[in-house]
């Protein structure tokens, strides 16, 4: 199948897995997400699935999700366990955190060692600002959002009783729910308009590329947790009789 | 462990001296100046000291100064004033008819007609670079009451400081914030700081010493 860009396609399970990724490459991220190894040969979404014992139409959601803003996943939403979104969010935590912000933080002391400038220092300063408000944000939700809904399912599943829930409901998520994408816009233009280039041009394109990624991917992990997450999880408090 | 951007970044303004025999004209040269302690410093000048004594002494960034006082003498006493370190400006207060040889000497010219957003403008114009002429002409953004709230903002203020500071209402503040951050694509205050730097808004030796305290 050869590779074309379109926005208003639907996946589904009785396609081949490979085509998935070609169709389009950035799915590769997911899969790491799913702990999905690639080499997967011509099966299916389907099969690849419940190999790794992954729900299909969890996964489908989540494709389907991050390939297409306008895409909602509608009644089926519904019928997801909770915890399988818990997982996947954390780890794509681990993936801001482990690898995509230490590879961003390399490539600018690459560029401010061989610049010498007040501006490398500024751009520094900055980055580091923000990736401690990127890491607050995700350890906000680590600590009280994904705990809480790990204890909200052993309510529902009837493991635990009413007394063993903390004092939280998901509504105090959407309210903490703050804006971390402004920082990543400002130094976009920041970047692009107002720096002086450093002699090494190379250096500071690669990464304002990587800043695109990376707040493209954030964008999408935010419209998971608004989407998904949050509507799926009131669903339950209301259908327990616990909104507050 | 790096802290976040709280220290208040002190803002250059221009040292201004003037020397003028007219009390009355000097009186509201000063009064001018004055109504903007954010651009400028008025240094007071001393009766008893002569020109030379007390610009060698204060070192202002603009003298402004009524040709008749110049040195007497040749342009090369005239050239003595100016610390090239400094940059100093010359600016003239004309009244009275001078010859286009002396008018020259000075970087620009007040005249006594001229009205008060002009001479303002003039005082302003005179200090700035090369660089920053240039880059006016090839439109930039920020009017000058955008950068007088940008320069607040970025020294700390809160809108109703600034709203004080500059006798605008807080909802005037918040509509240049706005428009500063439409026009720039910049809205944290910390991307606001790193505009300002680069473009001189802010001084550069005071970010020196907040950077080197932050380092850690």
């Amino acid at each position: 199948m050869s590779y074309t860009y379109s926005n208003n396609f639907i996946f589904s399970g009785k396609m081949k897995m490979a085509d998935l990724i070609m169709f389009d490459y950035r799915l590769v991220l997911i899969l790491e997400r799913f702990n999905i190894k690639l080499g997967f040969g011509d099966k299916t979404i389907d099969e690849v699935c419940i190999e790794n014992e992954i729900d299909t139409q969890f996964f489908l959601i989540i494709t389907n999700t991050f390939h297409n803003k306008e895409y909602f996943p509608g009644q089926e939403l519904f019928k997801l366990n909770p915890l399988w979104l818990v997982e996947y969010l954390k780890n794509s935590h681990r993936y801001y955190l482990n690898e995509k912000i230490p590879y961003i933080i390399d490539l600018i002391s690459q560029i401010t060692s061989s610049s010498n400038q007040k501006e490398s220092k500024l751009l520094t300063n900055f980055f580091y600002e923000y990736k401690t408000e990127l890491e607050e944000h995700m350890k906000y939700e680590d600590e009280f959002v994904f705990p809480y809904i790990q204890v909200l399912k052993k309510f529902i599943d009837k493991e635990i009783d009413k007394q063993s829930l903390p004092n939280y409901t998901i509504y105090k998520f959407v309210n903490h729910h703050n804006n971390i994408e402004e920082k990543i816009t400002d130094l976009k233009n920041l970047l692009i308009k107002y720096f002086p280039a450093p002699d090494n041009t190379f250096l500071l394109n690669k990464l304002l590329y990587e800043l695109f990624e990376l707040e493209a991917d954030l964008n999408n992990h935010t419209r998971i947790e608004d989407k998904i997450l949050i509507p799926l999880v009131q669903t339950l408090e209301e259908t327990n009789n616990l909104e507050k | 462990m790096y802290k976040p951007l709280k220290k208040p970044i002190i803002l250059k303004n221009k040292s201004i001296i003037i020397f003028e025999q007219s009390e009355i004209i000097k009186a509201g040269l000063e009064e001018i100046i004055n109504g903007q302690p954010e651009k400028f410093l008025l240094i007071k000048q001393d009766a008893n000291s002569n020109i030379i004594d007390q610009i060698a002494e204060h070192k202002p960034n603009i003298i402004i100064i009524n040709p008749n006082l110049l040195p007497s003498g040749s342009y090369d006493k005239l050239k003595q004033l100016i610390d090239p370190e400094i940059e100093t400006k010359l600016l003239g207060i004309i009244y009275a008819y001078y010859d286009e040889n002396t008018i020259k000497l000075f970087d620009d010219v007040i005249y006594i007609n001229d009205p008060i957003e002009q001479i303002l403008e003039k005082i302003e114009d005179i200090t700035k670079t090369k660089q920053e002429k240039e880059t006016e002409k090839t439109g930039i953004k920020l009017s000058e009451r955008e950068i007088d709230v940008l320069k607040h903002l970025v020294k700390g203020l809160s809108n109703k400081e600034i709203s004080d500071q500059l006798f605008i209402s807080p909802h005037t503040v918040i509509s240049h914030r706005k428009n500063i951050t439409h026009k720039l694509g910049i809205k944290s205050l910390s991307g606001l700081t790193i505009y300002a730097v680069l473009n001189e808004i802010v001084d550069k030796s005071e970010l020196e010493s907040y950077l080197s305290n932050n380092e850690s």
